[in-house]
């Protein structure tokens, strides 16, 4: 259905013409805005913040399982729990799982284990949440609720509600948040973790922040859309050369552009016929591999002298 | 004020190597202490035990306080930490590096400081020379312009105690010398500085006291002229000064 921007405006703030315009504008569209504003946001802010805390470019939400760890808790919910696609027990599920990962990973790594086992016991975990849901769709009830599953996979804002809104948005602010705390701290990070030590940073407080702030933002955000992937990893260096490496200001610059990037992807998914079933997460994927390698062509020299 | 850091029987185990074994110093403020030894000796795991970073067994002392009860936040305030190697991973420019060492004293955005944090750090950019370099990136410098930076670092940070391991290493002769002059300025200023160095010549022409460090112990701990002897100097290190030459003059000095 097409929409004016005077009919959209009327529908927001005043009488619409028709009452069907004001239920499509605010029980399908804005709650769907919103979600992908706060999504695209707390992926690109996550990003940013595990660029610096590994101190690393390619660093991105993924990175400790939390997201992979989320969607294996939700795809489970419909694969043995028989629920429906869109129920609000995937998002639930979905939380419980990111957090749990964290639990994992904070019981196998302790306080103060060098980062690289940080990093080494995170890939583990996000094998086995991976591993977990092929094995969910493997064993999936029947064909259908298999291929549901590589739907949600995918990544998608379609059909979600307010409902959606209200149980992903806490969980997002509440990691935002504690993220976008973690500024001075992560500036400290880049003369490394000694230093930082020496300027007042609570090295490993500070990990655990991060590591527990991406699992509620990213979790909660996974748990509602699926996969959404590339934006956590393309945000921060979209606005490198904007705001320039300070670890610190990139958190903000990220999550702005994160939403912009992730708002931009479903207009386009809008915007292709209906009859194609388009889900924003191959978009995000689609569109933003290449943007990557246009951005490493642009600054090989930057990478160069991370090598060095 | 004898003892504003103490360190008493301080040893510190690492897996099952014990890598500074039962060390017993007094120092005060003011004194600019090198301490040199062969590698491996252990004189960065006691430096960095001093810092905090390492644990270690018996006791630190720090101005009347053990350093273990200091909070990182009010240790930041009292230690600066000058590590080996300088690292910094994002090509930060040289003045946002040097402002970070006010967070120690509360500041955020390194872009934006005031009265005393930006005076701070326009004094260390003025006395390590790298006004020239505020701009570039910190990660695209020489290895002398790095070990400067790293150094107007911890200068801006402002601390009574300064602890820099080989400030020195990687400069040329005329750097190497005005950072030796520069550590020994903040001495006269009441700093305690306590700095590894390799350069026994510089330890000697500078420092007020020389620790020497030999398998893990300080084996000698006076003035330099006593500390490096020719026993200490073939036992320690396995040289001996030439003929004529005074361990305790270093033939260069800087130009105007």
């Amino acid at each position: 259905m097409r929409l004016t921007p005077a009919e959209v405006a009327a529908a927001l703030f005043g009488q619409p013409d028709d009452p069907v315009h004001a239920i499509i504008v605010h029980d399908i569209r804005l709650p769907r805005m919103v979600l992908a504003g706060l999504i695209g946001a707390v992926l690109g802010l996550s990003g940013a913040a595990l660029q610096g805390l590994t101190r690393n470019p390619l660093a991105d939400p993924s990175l400790f399982g939390a997201p992979q760890s989320a969607a294996f808790a939700a795809v489970a919910m419909v694969g043995f729990g028989g629920v429906d696609i869109l129920s609000a027990w995937m998002p639930v599920a979905g939380i419980i799982g990111a957090l749990a990962s964290v639990g994992l990973l904070l019981l196998v790594t302790g306080r103060g284990a060098p980062m690289l086992v940080v990093v080494l016991a995170g890939l583990a975990i996000a094998s086995l949440a991976g591993a977990a849901t092929a094995l969910t769709m493997n064993l999936a009830p029947n064909f259908y609720a298999a291929l549901e599953i590589a739907f949600w996979l995918m990544g998608s804002l379609e059909d979600r509600s307010l409902r959606h809104l209200w149980l992903a948005a806490p969980f997002i602010l509440a990691g935002s948040a504690l993220l976008l705390a973690q500024g001075r701290a992560l500036r400290a990070l880049t003369l490394g973790e000694d230093v930082a030590a020496s300027l007042g940073v609570a090295v490993s407080r500070t990990r655990v922040a991060v590591i527990v702030g991406v699992a509620l933002g990213v979790g909660a955000a996974v748990a509602v859309s699926g996969a959404i992937g590339f934006i956590g990893l393309v945000a921060p260096h979209l606005v490198r050369p904007l705001v320039g490496h300070d670890p610190g200001r990139l958190l903000g610059a990220s999550a702005w552009a994160g939403a912009a990037l992730l708002l931009a992807a479903d207009c386009l998914v809008k915007l292709a016929p209906a009859s194609t079933d388009l889900k924003v997460g191959v978009i995000t994927a689609l569109v933003g591999a290449p943007f990557f390698l246009s951005l490493i062509l642009n600054q090989r020299r930057l990478f160069a002298g991370d090598a060095q | 004020m004898t003892g504003w850091l103490a360190l008493q029987s301080v040893s510190v185990v690492l897996g099952n190597r014990t890598v500074v074994a039962d060390v017993n110093a007094t120092f005060a403020p003011g004194q600019f202490v090198a301490i040199v030894g062969p590698n491996g000796a252990g004189k960065t795991s006691l430096l960095r035990a001093v810092a905090g970073r390492l644990p270690c067994s018996g006791s630190i002392m720090l101005a009347g306080q053990p350093l273990a009860a200091i909070t990182l936040s009010e240790r930041a305030r009292l230690i600066g930490y000058l590590p080996q190697g300088h690292q910094t991973h994002w090509p930060l420019p040289v003045r946002d590096i040097v402002g970070l060492g006010r967070l120690a004293h509360g500041a955020g955005d390194p872009r934006r400081l005031t009265g005393a944090d930006a005076a701070a750090v326009a004094d260390a950019i003025t006395r390590t020379g790298i006004g020239a370099i505020l701009d570039q990136p910190a990660t695209d410098l020489s290895g002398g312009e790095r070990a400067r930076v790293a150094l107007a670092r911890v200068l801006a940070q402002q601390t009574p105690l300064v602890l820099a391991d080989e400030p020195t290493a990687s400069l040329d002769p005329r750097y190497q010398l005005q950072i030796a002059n520069l550590l020994r300025d903040l001495a006269r200023e009441g700093v305690l500085v306590l700095a590894v160095t390799h350069d026994l010549s510089h330890a000697a022409h500078f420092a007020d006291r020389v620790l020497v460090m030999n398998r893990s112990q300080v084996v000698r701990d006076a003035a330099p002229s006593a500390a490096l002897d020719d026993a200490t100097l073939a036992e320690v290190f396995g040289v001996r000064a030439a003929s004529d030459a005074s361990a305790a003059r270093v033939p260069w000095e800087v130009l105007p």
